[in-house]
């Protein structure tokens, strides 16, 4: 086992405060700033209507209803595979930046002592708002606001979850998913580079954690087998743009989505190199297969594939099998169960300690 | 070191993990935040507290200990065993010898209730024994029930989820499919324990039980309906399963 630095748990009270002193308290435990935003899966009419019924008919019975194809990316109890790495005593303080529906946000607050959930889209925190008065929590507040203008948490969080969201920071505006995955959207981006934004985000994680504190971050690899077998990258469903020099997946997405790709992923050396620029002077790395939203293995980047078998289900969510899914499989234990090559890795879990 | 190895598998809500010391596995950790998933991480801790007992003594052989226990959290240990599994894949003549040891294990440590019960495993497969140097363990009790079904009921199960993965798309047993199990059902019953259906339409025993008591596996048969392969085999292949090995029990009576 890792020794952990014995430290002082930072207090609830402390984060309740800043909150109170920072922002306007809305309806609840929500707490706005005047920088919102908007990303999400629904567009904004059904985010609204998903956390109106919500608040109507409780969260399971209103996406059971309206919308079956989320119910797994919101409750499946799978997407908590990762914390456990985490090895949490029940007493930390942690915040959930990018929280979204909560599916990392609920099963954290059962297992720590208070979760702050962030995210800048204020119908999702509506939403899980309801979730957590299903699962009588109360040991989590809701914050909406932009990642990159938090206010003042200096030294406050023993955790700090950054899941599927270190991707999408480099984002600006208004993003409704379904009208911008993948489609000819022309955008203008100035400022910093996306590396540099996300650079910076990282620096605000770290400067917000406690001495000892821990950030839990988990991303797509960019040298991800699959994209190299001809799967899309998973942001911005386009062909190679992960793994090419960044210039050249700038030009291709230009030319196909009118705007450059910004959904910067890292490799195993990368997300280490970037950490340790942020701050972090220990970084663990894991690898997880079959991904880290669903992760059926995850295995420390140090250890061994040995007895690797393969985690691509044949068959979807639905239940449906596919060609595709088969061959995936199968180049998965090639690549992994054969010959081994860890830097291939689907996903990336980073554990990186102040 | 802490490694994810079986993520909510078979509709469970439980995730399972390796817990290494240096390069050993030191202990295996099973955690779950779902009251489905609390509820059989308490069977599995019940569970093991019983076996320990039933095969060790007090004392002896691997335990299992509660870790973690807040309102909706648990987390729980259990100490490595060492071993070799077999392959359950591989069907019934092949894992011949293994399922001999494990029903002498199961006439051994389970016992026989005055009202014909006896402690419940629920998954009593290849898949779940580990041979040791110390002898067979059992692992994964997540669906334990201290007197939860007729004596014999799990290591029946045993002999046709074994007989269904070597039977791939075959539409019936060969003779000497039947024969293990006719051999082995004669086996169990030699104290005369087993109950008349249980020897008579041993198959048909097993899926009518499973069909009345769905409650054992609390949501997991409807979350994951191949949860238990027996359930897969139709009624009139049960049928006829059941009339090969009961006329080989005859035989072997005459
Ligand atoms: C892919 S989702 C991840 C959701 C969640 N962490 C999970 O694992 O299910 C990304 C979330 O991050 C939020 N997000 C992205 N960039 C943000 C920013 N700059 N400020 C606030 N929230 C942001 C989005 O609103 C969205 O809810």
């Amino acid at each position: 086992m890792d020794i952990k630095t014995e430290t002082v748990q930072k207090k609830p009270e402390d984060i309740r405060h800043e909150l109170q002193a920072g922002y306007k308290k809305a309806a609840g435990n929500i707490f706005i700033s005047d920088r919102q935003g908007y990303w999400s899966n629904l567009d904004k009419d059904e985010s609204r209507r998903l956390a109106d019924i919500s608040s109507e008919t409780g969260p399971r019975a209103a996406v059971r209803k309206h919308y079956p194809q989320f119910f797994n990316v919101i409750f499946s109890p799978k997407r908590q595979g990762g914390l456990e790495l985490l090895d949490l005593s029940g007493e930390e303080s942690c915040v959930d930046y990018g929280c979204m529906w909560g599916a990392m946000t609920i099963p954290l607050a059962k297992r720590c002592g208070y979760v702050l959930g962030v995210d800048q889209t204020l119908d999702s925190l509506r939403f899980l708002s309801t979730r957590l008065k299903e699962e009588k929590l109360d040991n989590v507040d809701l914050l909406c606001s932009n990642l990159k203008s938090l206010g003042n948490f200096r030294n406050k969080f023993d955790v700090a979850l950054v899941n599927g969201v270190l991707e999408w920071i480099p984002e600006s505006g208004d993003i409704e998913l379904k009208r911008y995955y993948g489609q000819y959207k022309p955008k203008e981006y100035s400022g910093p580079t996306p590396g540099e934004q996300q650079l910076a985000f990282l620096k605000t994680v770290h400067r917000n954690l406690n001495d000892g504190g821990r950030i839990y971050l988990a991303i797509e690899n960019r040298f991800d087998f699959k994209m190299f077998l001809g799967a899309k990258e998973p942001h911005s469903n386009l062909f190679f743009v992960s793994f090419l020099p960044r210039k050249a997946a700038d030009w291709i997405s230009k030319i196909k989505l009118g705007r450059p790709f910004t959904n910067w992923l890292y490799s195993f050396k990368g997300i280490k190199k970037v950490l340790e620029e942020s701050g972090f002077s220990r970084v663990e790395l894991y690898m997880c297969f079959p991904d880290y939203r669903y992760p059926e293995r995850i295995i420390p980047y140090g250890g061994s594939l040995k007895d690797f078998t393969p985690t691509i289900s044949p068959a979807n969510d639905m239940g449906r099998k596919s060609y595709k899914r088969f061959l995936a499989r199968i180049g998965e234990f090639a690549i992994f169960g054969i010959l081994r090559l860890k830097f291939f890795a689907p996903s990336i879990i980073a554990i990186g300690h102040k | 070191m802490i490694e994810l190895i079986r993520n909510c598998s078979h509709g469970s809500e439980i995730g399972t993990y390796l817990v290494r010391e240096g390069a050993l596995p030191g202990r295996v950790m099973k955690a779950a935040s779902t009251p489905e998933g609390i509820k059989n991480l308490r069977r599995e801790a019940a569970g093991w507290a019983w076996y320990r007992k039933a095969r060790d003594g007090q004392d002896g052989g691997p335990a299992c200990r509660i870790t973690k226990d807040k309102n909706n959290y648990l987390r729980l240990e259990i100490d490595f065993i060492d071993g070799m599994k077999a392959d359950y894949a591989a069907g019934l003549e092949k894992n011949a010898a293994v399922i001999k040891k494990m029903l002498e294990h199961y006439c051994d440590v389970f016992p026989y209730y005055a009202d014909r019960s006896s402690p419940f495993h629920g998954d009593f497969s290849v898949d779940n024994a580990i041979f040791g140097p110390d002898g067979i363990h059992i692992i994964d009790w997540e669906h334990f029930d201290p007197a939860g079904a007729p004596w014999g009921f799990d290591a029946l199960y045993l002999l046709f989820e074994t007989l269904y993965f070597g039977m791939r798309r075959r539409a019936k047993p060969s003779r000497k499919e039947a024969d293990i199990i006719s051999e082995n059902i004669n086996f169990l019953d030699a104290g005369g324990r087993l109950g008349r259906q249980a020897k008579e339409h041993p198959l048909k025993f097993v899926r009518s039980f499973i069909a009345g008591n769905p409650g054992l596996w609390s949501e997991q048969l409807t979350a994951f309906p191949g949860k238990l392969p027996v359930l897969a085999f139709t009624d009139e292949q049960t049928a006829l399963i059941d009339d090969i090995v009961s006329s080989g029990q005859g035989n072997r009576k005459i």
